[in-house]
């Protein structure tokens, strides 16, 4: 197994080269390598190609944002796989399915294919681009939603030969990491993770089977989190003394996912502190409302304590929190607690409220997850003296900032432990800022350096490319397996594909292990003849070996039974008739006896000259090394006769010797030899006569 | 050779009974559903007691009492201990199946063969899968892959896949092919030529009328009673049909805006809707279409009420409704008690929507013609009194004491251990501790009169030894003005009241008839009164079937489609069995199997089959050709050996002998008519399988692969006619339909 790392080069190049199955696997991130956003995997493997992912860049937009399509052929695609429903790893998928000539299948699971819709349908509204920057409009995902399939965890679909399932992957709800199987060779796609169990969600599974690859998140790359009673804790504290201050606490979160599960945090703590029951908690999202029924019908992915919960009473129906349509409806008096989308400060309503808050040293923003290079957000982390408004102002930037992540992505300690169980041979390594990935990359070579693990990290549109032997297994059954043979033995039969597995079974049972069927085409014709059966059987007999006369059981008419494949028949005084059934070779031999009929019938009245045909054997040798002398010389050019009745042959200066008698080639050119051989023995078959009497 | 496969059959052959199979594959027994009828009757699972220990998985089905009923009884009482695997919504519903027995039957018997923590330890060993999930035995079924798929029916129901080495063992009982409501159809019709099928012939001499006759009758049905001033009863299933009836009512209600109240009365009819709404991904896809465009989730009951209790129904203002309320055999349960309210009455209808069980109430009521008077048994739950009462408790008082003196033993050790156990129990997900400790102190004096109700999921309480009060020694300390008194201690208390309050409801999933339940519950003295009394059946009685099986039709064809190689009937009167078996032994395969209770039946394959490792070598000169799904060739090949002594096929050393050209292709005669007629030559029928093509040629097909199941024969097809141009092109276009190898 070797795998190389190969500089840019355009996939659909390579995939006009014959696509015969090959044993090289390519794996080429279309985004989300070596960056965070527009998570898009393309793998192909056998002539199978899957998809994982289809997102956007969230710091850009119009085309600039997608992933880059152009690399591949996106008609090819069998399988796309979508791990969850969020901007960067979802929001693609209307343009991909509508605007490009995509036809294959799509699948995610229940949850995410009904937030995918909400969401997208919210950040089609949301953004304000120009017309010609618009990707898609509502009518594309609503055709969208047509045709995404859905898969439940642990379900196992197959489709064209790839077998794929999923795992609960933390992160949010209806996340997914799915697994491919293709020809036996597994591929792991984690998506985004998180192995710890939060108020709502599941951690992360560990699959049951080792991946060959394991194509991994590292958006935290060697960075540790602390506990996450810690965080929460850090979390309630800087709201709590910020309003005990006066202060107005900005918490700028994605719409849902996480802000569901902070959103838990705050509404239990405010249960729990009637003090701050004075002091609101805003969270301005129409859509993370509408999403309320996905979450309460999906409670099945989620864990056993939020289930629990369920029995009494829906914990989604917060008591503390109250929704906030925009800045409008927004009263500013007195310290209130906002959280407010999009998570990055880009725009929208979290901007407008940072803009007018950021001057005053009371008041904090929190920064609750993972911030993508290029937003303001991952600007104000590094707390610059200054910032600039959407009005292109610049405004000191006095407010406090805290940046406490509860993104569930897994950190290194959750990565570590994930790959050290999993202990798959290769890694590549994706979503994640280039110099996180790099040392997590590092980290990773060192903690696995006692074993032969590859650990890559492509950039976008470099291809990995790796090597599977895959061996080909197949089973004999039915009558062709009643004995085991021994080496050397010949087994011919009927090599049955489906999927990636084989059958060799004999032609009879065909119809037995399989859908297809076998079938018998019996020709029956008559001729119009006249003359004495005798003269056919008589002429007969000149041409084949094996005439057998008798007569017919059923009307008592004789026949005749040439080489035991075609029957011809006396059916009256003016018609003979030729039985057969279909087969080339039968086909043959039955053209045969109608000419041989019809020119009997014409030259009824001629003596035949009772002669015996000299078999001039010697002759046809003659014939027949002259025919293949002429086949190579043609096949193979320079063809001369060597020493004691070799032929010898010369291709490109490589030197093949030809036995003829016994058909043994010998040559230092492996390659050479092979085709010398393979040629001679076809010319051989095609030159001597062909055996009837084989079945 | 093949994996070993023999079918035992517990339960549930030549007639209707539950079903119960004992399937042991390679010597790892599988017990295929654990069935029992509406009755309880213990005799049925002798032959499942004397093996129920050998048993290594259970694999259930269907989440009615017929599928899964014994499984308390078999774990507790015949050392059933097996794990067990079925989908979410058989596990959630079955066990609420089983609840609503539970209760109806307590509350007209002595019902002792199982009690409610014995539904819920049963259920607690139950794997859940989803659908075409691959699950992998461990242990001694190392190789076994089971995986269940939609069987449509039921939600949650299951068609089971057993596999081991490549071969498929299937077990499809009670399967819909129709897409309902509620439901997608069966994918059985997805599984081809599987070793063994394991399948019912319930169904085998039934028809059907199309669903949309169907359904409207049923709704006419009902508003003709209505309008007449009459109620209507439908003794329904707690889990299963119900949830179609219930959307067809629902849409109905909602298209013609009627105001007949429908009430859906069980003892746990709240919490199987609350189940229900969280299983969308279960159900059908347009059901699931609706929830992802409008987030409108079906089960939302709009016109449907839900009632736990009779008393409640008693309550509802007089007039025409319609109930749908659980015990469909009518043998117990609130259908029972309100059948013999209303059968007096001319005006109501009573509606069956399934056959009723062997030798039940609803069965005699189906007969036609039907009973103009039954004999029923009117059984209630009254407390003790007087007399009776006196003994009662004395005895209790007896035992009691006996008790109280062991716990008070038990309890000193504990109450030392107590303080210190209680917090790491709270609530690790908690802010601050406070609240944790509150939450899990607060469950556990109110929890354990309830002990026996707690839902699954619910840990009780570790400290909680015995259904009463905890004690604890009083140490409190005297001062000059009596009894120290810390105030804190009443500050929560109050708080405990609140919470346990909460967390009562939540755990009882609402509340249960007040009346009887709290005696069944709380332990209040109480006997069953029971008074036989003749019913006059005046009511209108009324039978369709809702039951979601595939018609016998249908089944045949099916079965044709999947043609097995060994077939299994099981489960089905006598007389539908022996049809079925006649019907697939000419038409499916061989080797049909429909054997007697105990009797084990070997359907091992008898193929042959070994492995061969196909070398680079020979398979780059092998030239695919490309049927549908299948690839195929030809292959000549010489065996020799790889390195790890695996056998493998290499390229002959000699030319390839010749050997008989193969056929494959599967020709229609009416899509060959049409192909032929495209071509511009006149195609006519002419007689049984024959086609008249131009002039002169004939074309006859003798062996039928499609009637056959796939095709026990080859085909066989014949074409005749003078020697001419025609017969030559004819010729050519048939070969042109096959793939010749």
């Amino acid at each position: 197994m070797a795998s190389t790392v190969q500089p840019t080069s355009s996939l659909k190049r390579r995939d006009s080269m014959p696509t015969r199955e090959s044993d090289q696997l390519t794996i080429t991130p279309l985004g989300a390598g070596s960056e965070v956003g527009r998570s898009c995997v393309y793998m192909t493997f056998k002539g199978k190609t899957v998809l994982f992912d289809c997102g956007i860049h969230p710091a850009y937009s119009g085309m600039a944002a997608l992933p880059y399509f152009d690399e591949i052929d996106p008609s090819k695609i069998d399988v796309l796989l979508i791990t969850h429903f969020h901007l960067d790893h979802a929001a693609s998928l209307p343009y991909f399915l509508e605007k490009t000539t995509f036809k294959g299948r799509v699948f995610m699971t229940h949850a995410t294919k009904a937030i995918y819709k909400l969401l997208l349908t919210d950040y089609v509204k949301v953004s304000k681009v120009s017309v010609e920057d618009m990707l898609f409009d509502e009518q594309d995902i609503l055709r969208s939603m047509d045709k995404i399939e859905v898969i439940d965890f642990h379900q196992t679909l197959e489709v064209n030969g790839i077998r794929f399932w999923c795992y609960t992957a933390g992160h949010v709800l209806g996340a997914a990491m799915f697994m491919v199987d293709i020809a036996g060779v597994r591929v792991l796609y984690t998506g985004d993770f998180s192995r710890e169990e939060d108020r709502h969600l599941r951690a992360a599974e560990l699959p049951q089977f080792s991946p060959d690859i394991c194509i991994i998140e590292s958006t935290y790359g060697v960075q540790l989190q602390q506990s996450r009673s810690v965080r929460e804790k850090r979390f309630t504290d800087v709201i709590h003394s910020t309003v005990a201050q006066g202060g107005r606490v900005l918490i700028p979160a994605f719409a849902l996912g996480r802000a569901q599960e902070l959103l838990l945090i705050l509404d239990e703590y405010w249960a729990n502190h009637p003090e701050l029951h004075n002091i609101p908690i805003y969270y301005a999202s129409p859509l993370a409302k509408r999403c309320m029924a996905v979450y309460q019908t999906y409670i099945n992915s989620m864990n056993e304590r939020i289930r629990n919960q369920f029995a009494t009473s829906n914990p989604f129906m917060f008591k503390h929190i109250s929704p906030l349509k925009s800045i409008d409806n927004f009263d500013d008096v007195g310290p209130s607690v906002v959280m407010a989308s999009p998570g990055g400060l880009q725009s929208g309503l979290s901007r407008q409220l940072f803009d007018k808050w950021c001057g005053d040293k009371k008041n904090s923003c929190l920064i609750p997850g993972y911030v993508v290079e290029g937003t303001l957000a991952k600007t104000i982390i590094n707390e610059p003296k200054e910032v600039q408004l959407m009005n292109g102002l610049t405004a000191p930037l006095n407010m406090q900032v805290h940046y406490i992540s509860f993104s569930a992505h897994a950190d290194y300690a959750q990565t570590s432990t994930f790959l050290k169980e999993l202990m798959p041979p290769n890694i590549i390594l994706v979503h994640g800022e280039a110099n996180e990935m790099g040392r997590l990359k590092q980290k990773l070579i060192s903690l696995f350096a006692d074993r032969n693990t590859k650990i890559m990290s492509p950039k976008n549109c470099q291809s990995v490319e790796m090597h599977f032997n895959s061996e080909k297994m197949a089973k004999t059954i039915g009558k062709l397996a009643e004995k085991t043979p021994e080496v050397g033995e010949a087994v011919s039969g009927l090599l049955v594909k489906k999927g990636f597995s084989y059958q060799i079974m004999a032609s009879e049972d065909l119809h037995v292990f399989s859908q297809l069927s076998t079938a018998n085409v019996m020709q029956r014709i008559s001729i119009p003849y006249t003359g004495a059966f005798g003269v056919i059987k008589h002429r007969l007999k000149q041409i084949y070996e094996s005439v057998e006369s008798s007569t017919d059981d059923e009307s008592g008419v004789p026949t005749l039974r040439v080489h035991d494949k075609v029957t011809v028949k006396q059916e009256s005084e003016k018609h003979v008739s030729l039985h057969w059934s279909a087969d080339p070779i039968s086909d043959m031999v039955s053209d045969s006896v109608v000419a041989l009929v019809l020119n009997a019938s014409r030259e009824m009245p001629k003596v035949v000259v009772e002669s015996e045909p000299v078999k001039d054997e010697v002759e046809d040798e003659k014939k027949a090394e002259k025919i293949i002398n002429a086949i190579l010389v043609s096949l193979f050019g320079d063809v001369k006769l060597g020493e004691n009745g070799k032929l010898v042959i010369t291709v490109d200066g490589n030197v093949a010797h030809l036995d003829k008698q016994s058909g043994d080639v010998e040559s230092e050119n492996a390659g050479l030899k092979e085709r010398v051989r393979m040629a001679f023995q076809r010319i051989q078959t095609a030159v001597k006569p062909i055996p009837l009497s084989a079945s | 050779m093949g994996t070993s496969v023999q079918v035992t059959p517990l339960c549930g052959v030549y007639n209707e009974n539950p079903l119960s199979y004992l399937v042991s594959i390679d010597g790892f027994n599988f017990l295929l559903d654990c069935g029992w009828t509406d009755h309880f009757d213990p005799s049925l699972l002798d032959p499942l007691s004397r093996v129920a220990a050998s048993v290594d998985a259970v694999l259930l089905s269907h989440s009615d009492t017929l599928h899964l009923g014994a499984l308390p009884y078999a774990m507790k009482q015949l050392g059933l201990s097996a794990p067990v695997f079925s989908t979410i919504p058989v596990h959630r519903l079955g066990l609420l199946t089983l609840y609503d027995h539970y209760f109806s039957r307590k509350q007209v018997s002595e019902f002792d063969l199982f009690t409610l923590d014995d539904v819920d330890s049963a259920f607690q060993n139950v794997t859940a899968l989803a659908y075409s999930q691959n699950h992998h035995m461990s242990g001694k079924g190392e190789g076994i892959v089971i995986s269940p798929h939609e069987a449509g029916r039921l939600l949650g129901g299951t068609i089971w896949k057993i596999t081991k080495d490549g071969e498929d063992v299937i077990y499809a009982v009670d399967f819909n092919h129709r897409k309902e409501r509620h439901l997608n159809g069966t994918v059985l019709e997805s599984f081809v030529r599987p070793a063994v099928l394991i399948t019912d012939a319930y169904n085998a001499l039934n028809s059907q009328p199309a669903r949309r006759q169907r359904d409207q009758e049923f709704i006419d049905t009902i508003l003709r009673t209505l309008k007449g001033d009459g109620s209507v009863l439908l003794p329904v299933d707690t889990a299963g049909r119900i949830l179609e009836l219930i959307l067809i009512l629902e849409q109905c209600w909602g298209q013609l805006h009627l105001t007949y109240p429908i009430y859906f009365l069980t003892n746990v009819s709240s919490s199987t809707i609350d189940y229900v709404k969280s299983f969308l991904e279960w159900m059908s896809d347009s059901i699931a279409k609706s929830f992802e465009n409008s987030r409108d989730n079906s089960f939302l009951l709009k016109h449907v009420k839900l009632l736990i209790s009779k008393a409640e129904l008693e309550n509802v203002p007089d007039g025409p409704k319609v109930v749908l309320s659980s015990m469909a055999s009518l043998e117990a349960g609130f259908s029972h008690d309100i059948f013999i309210e209303w059968a007096a009455d001319v005006k109501n209808l009573v509606l069956f929507t399934e056959r009723g069980q062997f030798g039940t109430l609803a069965r005699m009521l189906q007969s036609d013609p039907p009973p103009k008077a039954v004999k029923v048994t009117l059984s209630k739950r009254v407390p003790l009194v007087g007399e009776e009462l006196a003994a009662y408790e004395e005895e209790q008082e007896r035992i009691k004491k006996e008790e109280a003196l062991k716990a008070t033993l038990i309890k000193e050790e504990e109450s030392k251990a107590a303080v210190g156990a209680d917090i790491p129990v709270g609530d690790p997900m908690a802010v601050d501790g406070n609240s944790s400790h509150v939450e899990s102190d607060a469950a556990f004096p109110s929890g354990n009169a309830y002990r026996d109700i707690l839902i699954d999921g619910f840990v009780s309480p570790s400290t909680s030894v015995a259904p009463m009060f905890p004690f604890y020694e009083n140490s409190s300390e005297w001062d000059d003005f009596g009894e120290v008194i810390n105030p804190d201690d009443y500050v929560i208390k109050e708080e405990d009241m609140e919470h346990a309050s909460m967390a009562v409801d939540g755990d009882l999933d609402g509340k249960f008839d007040e009346g009887a339940a709290s005696l069944i519950l709380d332990m209040k003295p109480s006997k069953v009164v029971s008074s036989e009394l003749t019913v006059q059946v005046k009511s209108s009685l009324s039978y369709m079937d809702f039951e979601g099986r595939s018609d016998g039709r249908s089944v045949k064809s099916i079965l044709g489609h999947v043609a097995p190689l060994k077939l299994v009937l099981v489960h089905g009167s006598a007389e539908a069995t022996e049809h079925l078996k006649q019907y697939c032994l000419k038409h499916v395969c061989p080797y049909v199997y429909a054997p007697q209770i105990d009797e084990t039946i070997d359907v091992t394959s008898d193929l042959c089959a070994y492995k061969v490792q196909l070398s680079e070598k020979l398979m780059s000169n092998v030239r695919f050709k490309k049927l549908g799904d299948y690839e195929i060739a030809w292959v000549d090949a010489e065996v020799g050996k790889t390195e790890n002594d695996m056998l493998s096929l290499l390229p002959l050393s000699t030319p390839a002998p010749p050997h008989k050209s193969v056929l494959v292709g599967d020709i229609k005669m009416p899509d060959f008519k049409q192909f032929l007629e495209s071509k511009g030559i006149q195609v006519e029928f002419a007689g049984v399988g024959a086609m008249r093509c131009g002039e002169h040629v004939t074309l006859r097909k003798v062996g039928d692969a499609s009637q056959k199941g796939g095709g026990a024969t080859i085909q066989q097809i014949v074409i005749e006619g003078p020697l001419s141009e025609e017969y030559y092109m004819i010729r050519n276009y048939l070969y042109s339909q096959f793939y010749s190898l």
